[in-house]
């Protein structure tokens, strides 16, 4: 017993000794932080959640809305942070207007905002969503609403399963697809517009297209825009664009 | 003074937590993992809400050799794995029957750090 009581000690002395160890560094957010989600388990989740996502939301078959968004979606990914992951991109036949990121670097824009936006304006809301990956700001949601061992089992979800298992992973991926769903934080939107307009810019396209990208959505959808489509998931749009016009400037001087 | 403490009971309590550590394996949900020879714990922990735990361990053996050595367990004893090495560090998820964890093993400095978390 004296043992146990010794050795849990030394275990808390060890662990409070050491804090900090086990984090690492993220370039995109300049800080050091815990991320326990590797990210081949993080592909291995997206490849689980996207047949979920398109069986709600086919992809179009616009081939033409298609090519636009690889084009722009490749040079925007060159200049991301975040490079250990492979971004894929396809806009999904849906007139809402909005825009999605899952686990391990997919992205899919809407046609309805494809349509909306110029080449510049959707260079922006490509890179915000690229910011989103290349922060983690997703696998940030996972590690703050799910036990680490449903993350696991959405990752492992039809790889060497037991018998009794299928349900668990079924849930576990339903979790994961919940998560995305929802709107990020308030941080999160801040950071990921940082990061958009900065690789938009390296891009070579113009970061004031963010703002005008934002207030073309906003208007778009018309007096219900606090909660249709873009805003719903990306909320915070008038603060967003106050803080936009502040950093943008700072940015170019860099 | 209060520091000079502190930091001596940090001293004395990884003195006494590598004694107590320096196991041969680590038991992960009742598999045991073996360790590379001569792996010293260096960090033990909790995430809050993920309840997850996390360990890591220091060893001199070069990160090729830990990796391999790891690969090779995994393969043999029928793991599923996802990932491996990666931009100079490997970093897996593993599963067998009903157990899940992940091991990462990277440098720091000339050393290698084996952590696992489940």
């Amino acid at each position: 017993m004296v043992k146990i009581i010794i050795r849990g000690f030394l275990i808390l002395l060890l662990a409070v000794s050491l804090a900090g160890c086990a984090t690492i560094y993220n370039p995109a957010t300049g800080r050091n932080e815990l991320i326990l989600i590797n990210s081949s388990t993080e592909v291995a989740i997206g490849q689980k959640v996207v047949p979920q996502l398109l069986r709600e939301y086919p992809l179009s078959d616009n081939i033409n809305l298609q090519n636009r968004l690889k084009a722009i979606g490749k040079r925007i990914a060159a200049a991301s942070d975040r490079q250990d992951v492979e971004y894929r991109f396809a806009v999904l036949k849906d007139k809402e207007l909005n825009a999605m990121t899952i686990p391990g670097g997919f992205i899919y824009v809407n046609e309805g905002l494809m349509k909306v936006l110029n080449d510049k304006e959707l260079a922006y809301v490509v890179a915000h969503e690229v910011g989103h990956t290349a922060a983690r700001h997703i696998v940030k949601k996972m590690q703050a609403g799910m036990t680490y061992q449903l993350i696991l089992t959405a990752a492992f979800a039809g790889l060497g399963g037991d018998a009794g298992s299928a349900a668990d992973a079924a849930q576990a991926v339903d979790t994961v697809y919940n998560l995305v769903s929802l709107s990020y934080s308030r941080k999160d939107e801040y950071e990921a517009d940082r990061l958009g307009v900065k690789y938009a810019f390296l891009s070579g396209s113009d970061p004031y297209a963010a703002i005008s990208a934002l207030e073309k959505i906003k208007k778009e959808e018309g007096p219900n825009w606090k909660v249709l489509g873009y805003f719903r998931t990306h909320p915070y749009v008038d603060e967003r664009i106050a803080a936009l016009k502040k950093f943008i400037p700072e940015l170019k001087r860099e | 003074m209060k520091a000079k403490v502190l930091f001596f009971l940090s001293g004395l309590s990884l003195f006494f937590a590598a004694a107590l550590f320096a196991a041969e394996s680590v038991r992960i949900s009742g598999i045991d993992i073996p360790l590379v020879e001569g792996a010293r714990p260096l960090h033990i922990a909790s995430s809050g809400a993920t309840q997850a735990r996390i360990v890591s361990y220091v060893t001199e053996v070069p990160l090729e050799e830990v990796a391999g050595f790891y690969e090779r367990f995994f393969k043999i004893n029928g793991f599923v794995i996802i990932g491996g090495m990666q931009e100079g560090a490997y970093s897996a998820s593993l599963k067998k029957n009903a157990v899940m964890f992940a091991l990462s093993i990277y440098p720091q400095g000339n050393k290698t750090v084996i952590r696992f978390v489940w």
